[in-house]
């Protein structure tokens, strides 16, 4: 097994690779190139050779490549903000803190509620509560992020007043004491998480509930009964392994949805994470931030595709040698 | 052909679904008869009126008639979604079909690379590319249509792989046919259930994503409008300006959750084993 | 009967040694088990050659070696003299119609989404297609109207024929039996032999019948090699076979077959 994490582990190598030559290429062939907004017609001819020699533009792509490569795998080096001056990998790692918390938690809540209900349902199959639940799930599925965002700020900020629709912390978060610094975290996530977290608690619900009704007709559940197994220690038994397998290949997809949403939750809610800074890079044409941002980015689904893939080995085999039967 | 609505009605999913999508599809067809609104033109002395009998759903910022926007709009987001859906099937197909069916390093090349693209995180992605671009529905959905295909190569790979190996598809092969014959011929016809399936899933994806974009204010720009776009206009107060944020989010809401319906009513047709 | 003159082989393997990769999870090392091990025959013109042997003695995969659905370890296959493996997959495709296989299961033989007229507007030719058609249909006992049906419409029976149709239609010179009449009932089964005795004669074939049950082997086969784990046991004409068998191995099925 060892011999498959290494075979695992290398692999990743040259899509790492691939990719981050992808992000290379497709910032530097989309239309425009970095020193376009530093550059206008009225300057000389050599203020704009100077410029562009600055951007090093007036080298040939491959050669640019070249250096961004050497950069970024042997210094970590993505250059300076265009619209700060600071690193890149400064800010980016500064906007992470925000984005790291409400993925958590978002990735908890939809754990907690899309398993829960999942093996619930299971259970009840075709029942009323199963299909009532059901479609609101599949509501939830269908929403887009930023709708759901809105009518939450709408209803919960602004008409009741009851939860604050931005920003991590209010303004005098300082002068709280612990327990109010807790609470007032606590009550700005709130609508970010379920935001970010209710779309997933339903793809992952679909999932679990699937693979729940499939087990749950499986023979080997059949033969427990059989034997006189209560439904309770089945379900506890077997409902746990059998959430956690599908979860962890799901990783895959789970993660760089999580990335996308809170590109979108960010941006709603005015939260400072990475997100909401790749949009900023956006509109203000800030490339070395794209580049490092999308780099990050598709580095981080690449290591967590890799963690889910290993998870799977390891978990999985002892599953196959008859110890759960799937 | 299990398409076909008079299937629909002895599947829930199936008739939910086409009756949300037959009645999204009647407004878009059907709008610009019922009002005489235009979309773009601005009159800055009605802007922000709420639903009124001379503007159904009120106007925006510009004095802009929101039905009328909800109708243009519509009809670029489906479009936006259908021509990408299109697209990315069709790369996705011949993709899939070729690198399944050969297998060998071509195979390993093709599935690595679709590793990697599915490793970016879909919005982030594209709104790097749409955003740096030129602003064009052109780009936009060739973009989408690019960060898409790898879903369905996927599928369509593991269902290639499947059939691959069955006796008939041997039969083809020794009778001295060739791989394009065998893959379009033989396999693609005996595969195309999924192939639907995950195609009218994508549709709905594409569409959150899109809306996604044009709420950022990269996607569809002014003066074209999207859903996404009008919910821009109404994110200052969403339950103030209701008829800015929920008439559009309900369409979007509708026509997502019905393709989804149609999606997963035709994977009980074709598989009942396999939906979800 | 064969003459003795001595022809040309149509088909000549030798020290045929052919492998299936066995997945280790994880591992860096591949092993391969062998499912034949240096195998050698030649099959002559107009005779057929059968291989007897229990399931998983390697049988079928001899088929899928010459077929080129799989890549022999070492050993060479001779197709009228030309080694399969040296030819350019373009020259191997025109060669295919004349090695034609009939496998065992017939329900998956035929694509499910095809009428069973498009089968044959797919291998003949154009101009002769109506014409031929109803020769092929005819030879194999069939009429017209099942040109409409689709294969899950057909009987068991019915289905055999349409794929012994399909592969006379490409003219072939060489068929290669795979277990042809296994997965029937006893009357179907009697008729779909009589069917390839008949048309051995008729379409001057060769077949190559690969089958576990001698009584089968007993009606069609010329010549006979017994087969066990993945090697021959021994290679002989039929009727020295049955009365004079030099392997244990070959009493036993001989015995079971008189039994049964």
């Amino acid at each position: 097994m060892l011999h498959g994490i290494i075979r695992r582990l290398l692999s990743a190598i040259p899509t790492l690779l691939i990719g981050i030559t992808l992000c290379f290429l497709i910032i530097h062939l989309a239309p425009g190139n970095p020193a376009t907004r530093f550059l206008n017609p009225s300057q000389s001819a050599q203020t704009q050779e100077i410029i562009r020699e600055r951007f090093g533009i007036n080298q040939s792509v491959p050669v640019q490549y070249g250096h961004w490569l050497e950069r970024v795998l042997f210094h970590f080096d993505f250059g300076y903000s265009f619209y700060n001056g600071k690193s890149c990998v400064v800010v980016l790692i500064s906007a992470l803190k925000p984005t790291l918390i409400l993925s958590f938690w978002a990735l908890i809540f939809a754990l907690f509620v899309g398993v829960s209900l999942g093996i619930v349902t299971a259970t009840k199959a075709d029942t009323r509560f199963d299909r009532i639940i059901n479609s609101i799930m599949m509501v939830f599925i269908s929403t887009p992020a930023f709708w759901l965002g809105l009518m939450f700020i709408g209803l919960f900020t602004i008409r009741l007043g009851w939860l604050p629709g931005s920003h991590l912390h209010s303004l005098y978060y300082d002068q709280l004491n612990s327990f109010g610094q807790l609470l007032d975290s606590v009550k700005h996530l709130i609508l970010p998480v379920l935001t970010l977290g209710l779309p997933l608690a339903a793809t992952l619900f679909k999932y679990i509930r699937t693979g729940m009704i499939d087990a749950l007709q499986s023979d080997y559940i059949l033969a427990a009964r059989a034997r006189g197994i209560r439904q309770s220690t089945i379900l506890w038994k077997y409902s746990l392994k059998n959430s956690l397998l599908p979860v962890v290949s799901l990783l895959g997809v789970i993660i760089p949805a999580l990335l996308s949403g809170a590109v979108i939750v960010e941006v709603v809610f005015a939260l400072p994470g990475v997100g909401r800074a790749m949009v900023t890079a956006v509109f203000g044409r800030d490339y070395p931030i794209l580049m490092a941002g999308a780099t990050l980015a598709f580095i981080t689904v690449i290591f967590f595709n890799m963690i889910a893939d290993i998870l799977n080995m390891v978990l999985d085999p002892r599953i196959r040698n008859g110890s759960g039967g799937l | 052909m299990k398409i076909l609505p008079s299937n629909a009605l002895k599947n829930r999913s199936l008739s939910s679904g086409y009756a949300a999508i037959g009645l999204v599809f009647l407004f878009l067809l059907l709008g610009p008869l019922l009002t005489p609104n235009n979309h773009t033109s601005q009159d800055l002395s009605v802007s922000l009126q709420a639903p009124s009998a001379s503007h159904w759903v009120g106007t925006d910022y510009y004095g802009r008639d929101v039905f009328a926007r909800l109708v243009y709009g519509g009809r670029i987001t489906w479009l936006v979604a259908i021509a990408a859906t299109l697209i990315a099937v069709c790369i996705g197909t011949i993709i899939g079909l070729f690198s399944a069916y050969r297998g060998g390093w071509i195979d390993l090349v093709v599935m690595r690379l679709v590793d990697v693209m599915l490793a970016f995180p879909k919005l982030f992605v594209v709104l790097l590319i749409v955003g740096l671009g030129a602003s064009s529905i052109n780009l936009l959905i060739w973009v989408l249509a690019l960060f898409s295909w790898m879903e369905i190569a996927r599928i369509i790979r593991s269902e290639v792989m499947s059939q691959k190996n069955r006796t008939y598809i041997k039969s083809a092969r020794a009778l001295g046919f060739g791989t394009p014959r065998i893959l379009f011929k033989h396999v693609l016809p005996n595969i195309l259930g999924p192939i639907i399936v995950s195609s009218v899933l994508l549709i709905s994806t594409i569409i959150l994503v899109e809306s996604g974009l044009s709420f950022l204010g990269l996607g569809i720009q002014a003066p074209n409008a999207s859903w996404g776009s009008i919910l821009n206009d109404g994110k200052i107060d969403p339950l103030g300006t209701w008829w800015l944020s929920v008439p559009a989010g309900l369409l979007i809401l509708t026509t997502v959750t019905g393709f989804n319906l149609i999606g997963d009513g035709l994977q009980q047709l074709f598989d009942p084993k396999k939906s979800l | 009967m064969n003459s003795t003159r001595q022809k040309q082989p149509i088909l000549e393997v030798n020290s045929l040694q052919v492998e299936y990769p066995v997945n280790n999870s994880g591992g860096f090392r591949r092993k391969n088990k062998p499912a034949v091990i240096d195998v050698s025959f030649k099959i002559f013109p107009g005779e057929c050659f059968a291989i007897v042997g229990e399931s998983g003695c390697g049988k079928s995969s001899i088929i899928e070696a010459i077929l080129g659905f799989v890549q022999a370890k070492r050993g060479s296959i001779l197709f009228e003299n030309q080694d399969l493996s040296k030819l350019s997959p373009w020259s191997f495709r025109k060669l295919r119609p004349l090695i034609q296989p009939v496998f065992q299961d017939y329900n998956q033989a035929l694509n499910p989404r095809m009428r069973i007229g498009d089968i044959f507007k797919e291998t003949l030719p154009v101009h002769l297609r109506d014409s031929q058609t109803d020769q092929l249909l005819a030879s194999v006992g069939l009429s017209r109207e099942i040109l409409n049906y689709f294969p899950h419409q057909l009987s068991g029976g019915q289905k055999q024929r349409v794929v012994l149709a399909r592969a006379l239609s490409v003219n072939p010179t060489l068929l290669l039996l795979d277990e042809p009449v296994t997965s029937q009932d006893l009357s179907v089964a009697v008729q779909i032999v009589e069917l390839l005795i008949s048309l051995r004669k008729t379409n001057n074939l060769t077949f190559l019948l690969v089958s576990h049950n001698l009584s089968i082997v007993q009606l069609l086969a010329d010549r006979v090699a017994v087969m066990k784990n993945g090697q021959f046991l021994e290679q002989q004409p039929l009727a020295q076979l049955l009365s004079d068998p030099r392997h244990n191995y070959t009493k036993t099925i001989i015995n079971q077959t008189v039994a049964s």
